[in-house]
């Protein structure tokens, strides 16, 4: 729900003038309140329930809740948080165990990858006409990234994650974690080069830890983890 | 079910009849929202030698432009794979009436291998993502046309 909670914390606050982004995170908002009802509903039908976020997972949503500026928000929802949920419903998308599931995990990922599209632009908005803003937005992901780190090894994220990429809890551990490792050298890969639109080199900035970086180009040679 | 697209794969034709398939339920079409996409679909043959196809998305619109010269028709992202690894996807299409999970473009793609995808930037490749409902709903047409995104 902090996907649907942070805009709209934020859609009264911004000026009219900028009409068209206040309807698109009205869209966000409904788009979140859509992927809620679902997940919720899918979880609650197969018995399992809901599980419990981790305090870490915790941390991160609360960075984006009490962020103290839009961008900073931005920067760590849109481009940090919704890149690994896209990631993961792309993984859903690709396993999903009947058509049902499937349609559920890909048109919640066109919503994510139109939200992560957003984010990117937003960035490059503010880059281009405010480069000096680039170690503002370097600060913001710093921290968000020291979180991501952490979140990449929570069971919740990266047991999910490896058996969803893996095909299945019937693959060894061992595929389950080159798949989910490959799966994670995406997300970081593909954040890099949306910032790289946007205008704001991350490769010398990274703090992630070398052995996230491991096999993703440009990444590690340059990164000050 | 319906018969297989009668032209060899890959060709202008079979991809002209793929789109007539696909936009013939305009209801569907619309459901699907509005898109806005220049996709390539690049199939390398055993010798490597590759030709690109286009597809075109702008609203609910749906071309196919035939085989294109990649600069001339500037794709905003490309999906690459081998001639086998399409025509696989096709037959399993035409096989389920729709792609099965194995085969969706998503799929086959998601760890690079047998299918690519690549961009010249980040938000090409996230069209990708953005679209992903339309160009299933547009490959699925080889396989059932009349079921584009029908509620079931």
């Amino acid at each position: 729900m902090v996907a649907s909670d942070f805009p709209a914390k934020w859609l009264w606050r911004i000026n009219h003038d900028y009409v068209e982004a206040k309807m698109f995170l009205c869209t966000q908002v409904m788009d979140e309140a859509r992927h809620t009802e679902v997940f919720r509903k899918r979880a609650l039908a197969n018995g399992g329930g809901l599980g419990r976020a981790s305090a870490v997972v915790e941390r991160f949503l609360q960075l984006i809740l009490d962020a103290k500026s839009y961008d900073e928000g931005s920067a760590l929802m849109h481009l940090l948080g919704e890149a690994i949920v896209l990631s993961l419903f792309r993984a859903g998308e690709a396993i999903a165990p009947s058509p049902v599931e499937q349609q559920i995990f890909r048109l919640c990922m066109q919503d994510e990858a139109r939200h992560v599209a957003y984010g990117t632009m937003h960035l490059r908005y503010r880059m281009e006409r405010d480069p000096l803003m680039a170690e503002d937005f370097h600060a913001y992901l710093d921290k968000g990234e020291e979180i991501i780190a952490m979140i990449f090894a929570t069971p919740e994220i990266a047991e999910p994650t490896a058996i969803l990429a893996a095909g299945g809890i019937e693959q060894p551990a061992a595929v389950g974690a080159v798949a989910g490792n490959v799966m994670r050298n995406q997300v970081i890969g593909e954040y890099l080069k949306r910032c790289q639109h946007a205008g704001l080199d991350r490769r010398g900035r990274l703090h992630l830890p070398d052995i996230l970086l491991e096999g993703i180009p440009g990444a590690k040679v340059e990164a000050v983890a | 079910m319906t018969a297989p697209i009668d032209a060899p794969f890959p060709s202008d034709a079979w991809f002209s009849e793929l789109v007539l398939r696909a936009v013939a339920d305009q209801a569907a079409v619309k459901r699907l929202g509005i898109a806005e996409l220049r996709f390539g679909i690049e199939i390398v043959d055993a010798g490597e030698h590759t030709r690109l196809f286009g597809l075109v998305l702008d609203g609910y619109e749906v071309d196919s432009v035939g085989e294109v010269a990649e600069a001339e028709f500037a794709p905003e992202v490309v999906v690459s794979g081998s001639i086998d690894s399409w025509r696989q996807m096709v037959a399993a299409i035409e096989e389920h009436g729709g792609a099965d999970t194995a085969h969706t473009l998503n799929s086959l793609s998601i760890f690079g291998e047998p299918l690519v995808v690549r961009a010249d930037d980040a938000m090409g490749h996230d069209k990708f993502f953005r679209f992903m409902g339309t160009l299933q709903a547009v490959f699925d047409a080889a396989g059932s046309p009349a079921t584009v995104l029908a509620p079931s």
